[in-house]
């Protein structure tokens, strides 16, 4: 009796050590994938989320549904290895897209309207994100964010403008213009009258560039970013430049507030002409 | 009737002397009567503190000592130290926490700025205001690091617990001490 239950201890130890052995040699053969081919790995963790489709249900089917584009790397901050980051990276653009198409199909955007620019937008994610990880750059969530932001708003138009012709009553997919953060609400920015294009900048940025000798109203003061109708903000002081239909341009600082009890809905501020040119 | 039974009225006991100092509307032993200090991160402290309340009465009770004078002297010193730590604690608290109106609450920041923020605050860095944070969205990781904003949220919730923690263990060594106590009626 006693050596059958060593042969068995044996046999389990034996497999349990080669099943560990394939384990890490799959580790081994993705993450050398996901440096030479990162595409290819990201469709292999794409496969991997579409098997559990319920991760993607909402919490609380009863709450109101938040439609984003967002493209925020929630990883492991406090790692110090560059290449298990990367590899996180990978594993969320991946959910992040498979998050996204339910979540457009859910909301009755035929795939037509929607797979290619998705595609586009994710396989340009899987690119600056290989690109700063071979490059040796940092992986910051905020900085691969900021440099997301003109592809995010790029899906929204399309998506946008297919709901304009096609389909009115869809909802609308929004945006946030950072990730994470211990925020008091978010704000979305409307002008008035309509058809003025404004872009902001946090009133702390602003005087960096003032601080570091930038011309904060030039494109040499890198951030500012576009309040598009779908763009949203967390709350605070900013400075706003505002071009109007008659071609003129104002620039001031404003208060940007989300006076409503949800923190996740963002409430519209509106920025009116006032008819004082900006002087930069 | 077994220790365990004993123990259990020394639970009740104490759950009614921290309702009664709570103003009897809340089930967290004491807490209640801290809720506009707590600090600000993590959230459910107040939950955590609950627990480790319960845990300190326990320790409190199985070590407890019948020795009346030790008992004294404890009560004494968990009096003063807990004055002392609830003061370290109010300094810190009114340092480096920043109460945001419209959210209702307190963030938490570091005692270093980044270099970015020293360049834009310069001598006002690291003690910044209302306005500053509003400058920032209230994201505090844009202008302290990381480090200095986790050293103080980690001073923060050790105080906090520590207070508790002194309170627990006083009231928790008062009351089984009392509860042993026979009185003997006032002589007429």
């Amino acid at each position: 009796m006693r050596s059958k239950l060593t042969i068995f201890f044996r046999l389990c130890f034996c497999i349990s050590f080669c099943l560990s052995d394939v384990a890490l040699a799959q580790t081994n053969t993705l993450k050398g994938t996901a440096k030479s081919n990162p595409q290819a790995a990201l469709e292999y963790f794409k496969k991997t989320w579409l098997k559990f489709p319920k991760d993607f249900d909402p919490e609380d089917p009863s709450a109101p549904k938040f439609y984003s584009v967002d493209t925020c790397m929630y990883t492991d901050e406090n790692r110090q290895d560059p290449e298990a980051t990367y590899m996180d990276g990978l594993r969320i653009i991946a959910r992040n897209d498979v998050r996204l198409s339910k979540d457009l199909a859910d909301a009755g955007y035929p795939p037509a309207a929607w797979r290619e620019p998705l595609n586009r937008l994710t396989r340009k994610q899987v690119e600056i994100l290989s690109q700063r990880y071979a490059g040796g750059q940092s992986l910051d969530i905020a900085a691969i964010k900021s440099l997301m932001r003109p592809h995010e708003d790029l899906l929204l138009r399309t998506l946008n403008t297919y709901r304009k012709q096609s389909a009115a009553s869809l909802p609308e997919f929004e945006t946030s213009t950072s990730c994470g953060g211990d925020w008091i609400g978010f704000v979305k920015v409307i002008t008035a009258p309509r058809g003025g294009s404004v872009s902001l900048i946090r009133e702390y940025f602003f005087q960096l560039c003032v601080a570091l000798g930038k011309a904060p109203y030039s494109s040499e003061c890198d951030m500012w970013s576009a309040a598009g109708t779908s763009a949203q903000f967390p709350q605070g002081t900013y400075r706003y430049l505002a071009r109007w239909l008659d071609g003129s341009d104002e620039c001031s600082r404003v208060e940007l507030v989300n006076a409503g009890a949800s923190v996740d809905r963002a409430q519209v501020n509106t920025i009116r002409q006032t008819g004082i040119s900006c002087s930069k | 009737m077994t220790g365990l039974d004993d123990f259990k009225r020394v639970l009740s006991e104490f759950s009614n002397l921290s309702l009664w100092a709570a103003g009897a509307s809340v089930a967290f032993p004491f807490i209640a009567s801290f809720l506009s200090v707590i600090p600000p991160w993590p959230i459910g402290l107040n939950v955590i503190t609950a627990v480790i309340q319960l845990v300190t009465l326990i320790v409190a009770y199985q070590t407890f000592s019948r020795n009346a004078r030790r008992i004294t002297r404890n009560v004494k010193w968990l009096a003063i130290l807990g004055l002392f730590l609830l003061l370290l604690y109010m300094g810190i608290f009114t340092l480096f926490t920043v109460y945001i109106p419209p959210a209702h609450r307190s963030i938490v920041i570091g005692y270093e700025c980044l270099p970015d923020a020293k360049k834009v605050f310069e001598a006002k860095c690291p003690f910044l205001t209302i306005d500053d944070l509003s400058a920032a969205a209230f994201d505090e990781f844009v202008l302290w690091t990381k480090p200095s904003i986790m050293a103080i949220r980690v001073s923060l919730v050790a105080l906090w617990f520590s207070v508790f923690i002194c309170l627990a263990s006083l009231i928790g060594q008062f009351l089984i001490y009392q509860m042993g106590r026979t009185v003997r009626p006032a002589s007429q």
